[in-house]
Order: C-alpha cells, then structure tokens, then sequence
C-alpha cells in the first residue's frame, strides 16, 4: 500500500498574450524574448476570474480523472502566491466552488515550490490518519494581476493557470521520497513587496509599484543552477537509485532557457523532461500540475514508471519528490 | 480505527507518539486600551466591551512585521529549551497578516533565525488565523517526527 496521485486535471484561461502582443506593449525585441526565456505565449484570465475560479476548474477536472466526487475528498490543498484576497484562504473558496462539504481546505505559501510542498503535507496527512481517503492538491496562479505590462522582466516570463491532482491511497508505488528546502537568507530575490505587514498597502506603495512582482532573474538563475544537481542526488538516494532510472522529469516551467540548461547540468536526454513553459510560460505553484496533467493527456506516464518533480521558488524554497506512477 | 496492521510506505512510517514539545509566544509592548480605543471611534468604553468583551490589545511597532513577532515567539521557545537551531526540520508559520504577499513569510522567520536545515512555508485557511492545534495534553498529537515549530502570528494593526 502506498499513496500516491490517482488523478490530474489543469484548466488554462482561453486568452493568449503572444510575444508580438507583448512586444507591441513594451519595448521589446520578440526574438530576444524567445531566447531569453523560450517563452511564445502566455494565458491571461479573464477579467471576471480569481485563483480561485482557475484553481476549480482544475480540480473538478482532476477528480473526474479520479473517478471520484468532490463529496470523497477530505482535504483541499491549495499553493498559490497570488491569493483571491489576502484574507481568507483561497482554498476556502474553492472548497465552495467544488462543493467539497466534507473537506478542511487550507492554503500553502511555499512560492513556486507550493505544489511540491502541497504534495508532501497531502501525502503525510493520509499516513497520518487513515480515516481520510483523498486529499485534492491545486495549484494555481493569476500572475497577471500582479505583472506590470509596461516593463521587462515578469511581463514575459509570467502567466495564468491552475493543475491539481487527486492524492489517494495506492495499491503500490505512489509518493516515494520528498525533499523540501529553504533558505530565507535569500528571500530578497524575488517577490511581491507591497501590501503585506511590512509595506502596508498605501497611496506610496501604489505609486512605487510595489504591488507587481519584481525579480533578479540573474541571481535566481544561478543559485538554481548550484542547488540543482543536490537536490536531485537527495531524493535519488532516498531510493537508491540514479537519474537513469527515472522515466521522466516534471520540472517547475520557471524559464525555457533555464530548462535548457539544466538538462546540460544534470547532463541526461532532454527527451526525458516535459515541458510547456514554451506555450504556458512560468505560472508559478500551477507549473508542474499543469505540465504533469500535460504529459498524462499525451500518454507519456504507464504504470510503474518513475516521474521526478522538481521545483525552485522564490523564498528561496526548493523541492521536490519522486512517485512512482499508478493507473 | 482499523485494526489491521498497516505497513506505510518505506522511508516514511514510524509509528510513534508525537507530543508538542515545547511552547512560547511574543506580544509587542505598545499597548491599544479600549478606552483610548472608543475615543477614535467615537463609542463609550462600556459599548465596546459589551460587544467585545476585549480590555485591550497589543499594536506592533511601526518598523516591526509579521516575521518579527513569530522571530521573537520562536527565540523564547529557542532559549528555554534544548532544541537548537539547526534541529529543527520545518517551520509552519500559520498567518492571515505576511510580511508581503511574496515570499512566504515563513522563509524570513528561517532565514533571520539561521534555522537552516528546516524547510519554510506559510499556512492559511479560514476566517481564524491560527491552526486548531490540539491541547498539549493530548499524547496522540501528530505534527511531526521531528521538532516542528508551529507559529501562529497576527499584526491585523497593520
């Protein structure tokens, strides 16, 4: 017996926000955004849509995946840094949206990791108590509201969508090892620095644009770059195993250029790893369901497969686990 | 409970009693009477504490954010126990009030505590801003296998 993932849907918005588009808006030369980021295009919700709106879709789709009802569920986990609103937790609302009566639903803040960090809690939360059966683990973002379209950076790289996945108990296999990492020491490299309780929102924090996402792309690269090759080695000896035993990778779409060079780093076949950072762009906790929901339609995962999932996030915060997959 | 026995999967499974280990908190020193309260507000003291039945709270300094309040609650705890700082394996910082809405609040706590082998992130749910954390009587609590801190932090004044 194990626990593992029994199901996966991904909902993206219908808008596109192609790099002419973009180009048109900013200053920006488009084959320069393509080599910079392997980024064409981008989802934007629709103006009436919230996290919360994505992050439903998603999960209703993962549980017909599932074969089960959202009345089954007894856990909804939701990572996002882009939140409905800061109070309550979004995943309150798509509880309701779900109508998941039965389910404690809560949201976790680990950044682009919040997937990968969801993963472990709903896996620890089902060993920890046999009474529950299925956990639902979204992640979802609505980064657009949070990008400022007139600058470089965030504008091209960041986009909208939501993946989840039907946590329950397996037969064999499921979630064989995880691995979770922080180090808050270099949390200035990325983020959001208005509205919370060191800036409160204010006419100045407004006008300084402190409430758009702002990053070092270049530091970020290269610290990823560093911790990369550990993080994999952790959770492969958790199995005793080597990367040329893993069927395929799962990584967070952070950037196509960056995926590149980590194919080079951990130097295996980049036909191993999915991607759909080329069509999707980074969005953010929503990253990796979404692109494993990707590779599951296109009928790249068989039973008894392994998939490694990895993760790097602002915080910083990394991670990731390997599943052995189940149908 | 199922009497059956459960094999979990490999790597993962100990069955063992979880206990919350040790406790601490931190409240900023500026104190919110209700009488000074009602004065803004234009209402008698009386009226406020009929409906509240709150005397007074406590307001963060003006340079003090959420992580500093849950830094300050986790030193005590630090200091009157023998867990050390690189002991500890996660940081569960349970907030409706961050630092900022990106990063988690959490990876400052453990970034400014030095708590570098713990893994950080932030927890929310509903309208309360604290988890429902069993009482620490209880033998059966399960939080972790290893020392966890769990803060539960607010600066609504903010």
């Amino acid at each position: 017996m194990g626990v593992g993932i029994v199901g996966t849907g991904s909902y993206l918005p219908q808008t596109v926000l192609d790099n002419a588009e973009l180009a048109a808006r900013i200053d920006v030369d488009i084959d320069q955004i393509v080599e910079k980021t392997g980024i064409h295009e981008r989802r934007i919700a629709a103006p009436a849509d919230a996290t919360s709106d994505l992050a439903a879709w998603a999960g209703k789709r993962a549980l017909h995946s599932a074969g089960i009802a959202a009345n089954d569920l007894d856990v909804v986990i939701l990572a996002t840094g882009t939140a409905d609103q800061p109070s309550p937790a979004t995943a309150c609302y798509v509880q309701a949206k779900l109508c998941a009566a039965k389910a404690v639903a809560f949201d976790v803040m680990a950044t682009c990791s919040g997937f990968i960090y969801g993963l472990t809690i709903a896996r620890d939360m089902l060993i920890a108590d046999r009474s529950r059966k299925y956990v639902l683990v979204v992640g979802a973002e609505a980064y657009s509201r949070f990008v400022d379209y007139t600058r470089k950076g965030a504008s091209a790289l960041l986009g909208d969508g939501a993946g989840a996945v039907v946590v329950g108990r397996t037969d064999s296999g499921g979630i064989l090892a995880s691995r979770l990492m922080t180090d808050g020491t270099l949390a200035y490299l990325g983020g959001i620095l208005g509205g919370g309780s060191r800036n409160p929102a204010s006419p100045s924090t407004l006008s300084s644009g402190l409430h758009h996402v702002s990053m070092n792309g270049r530091l970020i690269r290269d610290l990823v770059a560093n911790l990369l090759p550990g993080l994999v080695t952790e959770l492969t000896d958790q199995l005793a195993i080597t990367l040329s035993d893993v069927d395929l990778i799962v990584p967070h779409q952070a950037n196509g250029t960056m995926l590149k060079e980590w194919v080079q780093i951990l130097d295996i076949d980049p036909a191993i790893t999915h991607e759909t950072v080329s069509k999707y762009g980074n969005t953010g906790a929503a990253s990796i369901p979404v692109t494993l929901d990707d590779a599951v339609q296109r009928g790249r995962l068989s039973s008894g497969d392994r998939l490694l999932s990895i993760s790097f996030g602002a915080g910083v915060a990394w991670g990731g686990v390997i599943v052995e997959w189940t149908q | 409970m199922d009497s059956v026995t459960h094999h979990e999967p490999e790597g993962v499974a100990r069955q063992c009693k979880l206990r919350l280990s040790e406790r601490g908190s931190h409240l900023p020193e500026k104190v919110l009477a209700t009488a000074g309260f009602g004065v803004r507000l234009g209402k008698a003291k009386q009226w406020i504490l009929d409906k509240t039945e709150i005397e007074e709270r406590r307001i963060a300094a003006k340079d003090e954010a959420t992580s500093d309040l849950a830094i300050f609650a986790l030193l005590k705890v630090i200091e009157d126990t023998r867990i050390s700082l690189a002991d500890i394996d996660v940081i569960v910082l349970a907030t409706a009030t961050k630092d900022q809405p990106i990063p988690s609040t959490a990876c400052r706590v453990q970034g400014n505590l030095g708590a570098m082998c713990a893994a950080a992130f932030d927890i929310e749910s509903g309208s309360r801003e604290e988890l429902p954390l069993p009482a620490p009587s209880d033998p059966d609590v399960k939080l972790s296998l290893h020392p966890a801190p769990v803060v539960p932090v607010s600066v609504r004044s903010q």
